[in-house]
């Protein structure tokens, strides 16, 4: 919505829309195009791009059927975010760097460099002690991943955006309400 | 229009004053109408993006509440109370109505007289009867889906169109409401379900409340205020009212307000209808002091702002083995109960509820209770894609402690104090919204759930009650035509009117009232000066 937004101009718009959509000509892409970030145009260095990437993957992991939160692309949607978004830059440095601090601190050795299990104890140390932090995390992991065509697909799920042609459903059946019908007045006659 | 020649000033372009402009118009009156916000843009609505949901989880400038949206055009709005409300409202021509559901029910007779039947609150001033004409010239207005004939509603006119589908959700949960012989019905929408009026129908895309391109759902921008323009009604977009004016003898002079680029402006007109919610009016009316009405403007008893009522309600999931699709279709609700709407005292409480079914939005707004770990896809896949929803709507009856204030330090892009809202559950709705739990629990049990998710009560939104209709000056508002009792050309038309909430969406309620409200002020013409 813009202040130029004119009453003209809507309904020239409503229009437009109306006929497109009820043809089904228009069709939107169903996901934000990916592209690739390097470590030049990124707010997060590389290294911490691997911290990233490692902490995703424990939130959302990879089993025999689903990919990890990295495999579908999930920290280049991050560095997207942040590229959009700048001022949640400050904020993702800080919980890669508390990632990093505790793991030095606690176990002696870079994130990256510890076992499944020693990874998972750092993050459920933060998300005790810094809820809020790592709330941030595991929200953006969960949006990442299931924005993503690729997990779209995988849970069968089709997103049917508005302005696409809607899913085929049965027209109501008015024979379901033959008992209900039939009940005597319910309301309170005042 | 200059402004020197407006009969009826509307202030806010939403529900109430749609329809109220559109039958002042019709009938020759000039009116215009201040609406804060502008006209929504379609190819801006995220139902057009597959990740919309983001809107959802982490806010954006198409979120349901002002306080995530901050747009300029909306006003900050700070809670309290035991049960803080999430507050939800859109500031724009159509209002709240461009992201509402469209679920359309009407109060039952009952809902009217609840003094009278159940010894609680206050009877309305008028009766299910006085509205029902309204009713049904709205739904011709707008379009309704549904289908006539419900046992647990006065009988109505055949709906415009053929009820939405219920998709596989629904359908299951008839199963459980048939096995429990309850009583349930096809919902009414607003939401056409074949073309009417020259609007193509739903699509069944389910995403409504992030924007309907085709005009399927009843938003006023699409309905009431095309023909309300096309008649002669103007809407100054991006005019943000700070005061209604008063002259010397205390009668409505018209409103100063702040035009799109900051500037003041003042329009007069002969009448003043103030439709700018459960929140935005009182906010309006406590803002608006003078030296007649040194308190704000109708609050002479102190009613303004009190009696806070946003409907409590329970957001129940059933998880079942079959696949549900409970996202399909259309966003709001394929099927109700009244069942347990009227009062049955051994119940343990006053009033009732209703209990309809939901829909869900996508997969990502799914996610928020799934552990993240070696857990994660199992719980996912657990829940996705086999919930129904099946949503508590408690009758909210007014309390006194319930309330819209102005804050004391929180202002809005003009400067104007913002609005807070006070509110805590009452001991009939903690009951109430017990006995709902288990009564909705018995439902997806009987329709076959493996496990019944009930979360901690959360509210409807639904804003309600802070300018009161009433017989009586000492405990309302304005009367029974929707006047201000302390001035005679101003007039509250929106939800804030509402004596008691009753069990049900309010919007329909609002249109009939605007739609009734517009006739008795153009039934006084005559004093008009």
């Amino acid at each position: 919505m813009n202040n130029k937004w004119s009453r003209r101009r809507f309904t020239k718009a409503v229009i437009s829309a109306q006929v497109l959509v009820a043809s089904g000509v228009l069709t939107l892409p169903l996901a934000c195009v990916e592209t690739k970030k390097t470590e030049g145009d990124s707010s997060i260095n590389y290294s911490q791009q691997e911290t990233l990437k490692n902490a995703m993957d424990e939130i959302i992991p990879a089993n025999e059927k689903m990919p990890s939160a990295s495999e579908i692309e999930g920290v280049n949607y991050i560095l997207k975010i942040l590229a959009e978004l700048p001022d949640l830059s400050p904020l993702f440095i800080s919980i890669i760097n508390k990632i990093e601090a505790q793991s030095l601190e606690l176990l002696n050795s870079s994130f990256s460099n510890l076992t499944k299990g020693k990874r998972i104890h750092i993050l459920t140390n933060i998300e005790q002690t810094e809820p809020e932090l790592f709330k941030v995390l595991k929200d953006f992991t969960y949006e990442s991943y299931y924005t993503s065509e690729k997990v779209y697909e995988l849970i069968k799920y089709e997103p049917h955006p508005t302005g696409t042609l809607g899913p085929k459903m049965k027209p109501f059946d008015e024979k379901l309400l033959d008992r209900v019908k039939n009940i005597p007045p319910m309301y309170t006659k005042i | 229009m200059n402004n020197e020649e407006i009969d009826v000033l509307v202030i806010g372009a939403g529900a109430a004053g749609a329809a109220l402009s559109w039958s002042l118009t019709e009938k020759g009156a000039k009116v215009v109408c201040l609406e804060q916000g502008g006209w929504i843009d379609p190819s801006t609505f995220p139902s057009l993006e597959p990740d919309y949901e983001t809107q959802l989880t982490r806010g954006g400038n198409f979120s349901l509440s002002p306080n995530f949206r901050k747009r300029s055009e909306d006003y900050p709005v700070t809670t309290d109370g035991e049960n803080p409300p999430f507050v939800m409202m859109f500031n724009a021509v159509g209002g709240s109505t461009i992201h509402w559901q469209g679920i359309f029910p009407r109060f039952h007779p009952s809902d009217f007289k609840v003094k009278t039947l159940d010894g609680v609150a206050d009877d309305w001033p008028i009766s299910y009867w006085d509205l029902e004409p309204y009713y049904d010239l709205n739904d011709k207005m707008i379009g309704v889906s549904g289908v006539a004939g419900d046992p647990a509603n006065p009988p109505r006119s055949p709906r415009q169109t053929p009820p939405l589908p219920l998709g596989k959700m629904g359908n299951t949960l008839v199963k459980g409401f048939e096995k429990l012989g309850w009583h349930w019905w096809v919902t009414d929408h607003g939401i056409i379900s074949k073309a009417y009026k020259n609007r193509s129908p739903c699509m069944l895309h389910g995403k409504c409340m992030f924007g309907c391109p085709m005009g399927a759902k009843a938003t006023t921008d699409r309905t009431y205020w095309p023909l309300a323009i096309e008649k002669g009604a103007e809407i100054r977009t991006w005019s943000r009212v700070k005061e209604v004016t008063v002259d010397k003898n205390g009668k409505a002079k018209g409103a100063i307000y702040f035009d799109k680029d900051g500037n003041t402006q003042e329009a007069k007109a002969k009448v003043v209808v103030v439709c700018c919610n459960g929140i935005g009016t009182p906010r309006l009316l406590l803002n608006s002091k003078s030296s007649l009405f040194p308190d704000g403007l109708g609050n002479t008893n102190g009613l303004v702002g009190k009696n806070f009522m946003v409907h409590p309600g329970l957001s129940i999931k059933g998880i079942f083995d079959d696949v549900m699709d409970g996202h399909l279709g259309p966003m709001g609700s394929p099927l109700f109960s009244h069942e347990f709407y009227e009062t049955d005292k051994s119940r343990g409480f006053d009033r009732g509820y209703m209990l309809y079914g939901e829909r869900t939005f996508g997969p990502l707004s799914q996610t928020g209770s799934i552990p993240w770990g070696d857990k994660h896809h199992e719980a996912f896949s657990e829940i996705f894609p086999h919930q129904v929803g099946l949503t508590v709507l408690a009758d909210d009856l007014p309390e006194v402690t319930n309330t819209v204030e102005l804050d004391k330090e929180v202002v809005d892009s003009n400067g104007i104090a913002a609005a807070k809202v006070t509110y805590s559950l009452s001991e009939n709705s903690k009951s109430m919204l017990a006995h709902a739990s288990q009564k909705a629990t018995e439902v997806l049990e009987a329709a076959g759930a493996k496990k019944v998710i009930v979360p901690a009560p959360g509210n409807m939104a639904h804003l309600m009650g802070t300018a009161r209709m009433g017989i009586n000056e000492q405990n309302s508002v304005v009367d029974k035509n929707n006047k201000v009792h302390s001035v005679s050309n101003l007039f509250v038309v929106d939800g804030s009117s509402f004596t008691t909430g009753a069990g049900v969406n309010p919007t329909s309620t609002i249109m009939a009232l605007a739609l009734r409200a517009a006739d008795k002020i153009w039934g006084k013409r005559s004093e008009w000066k």
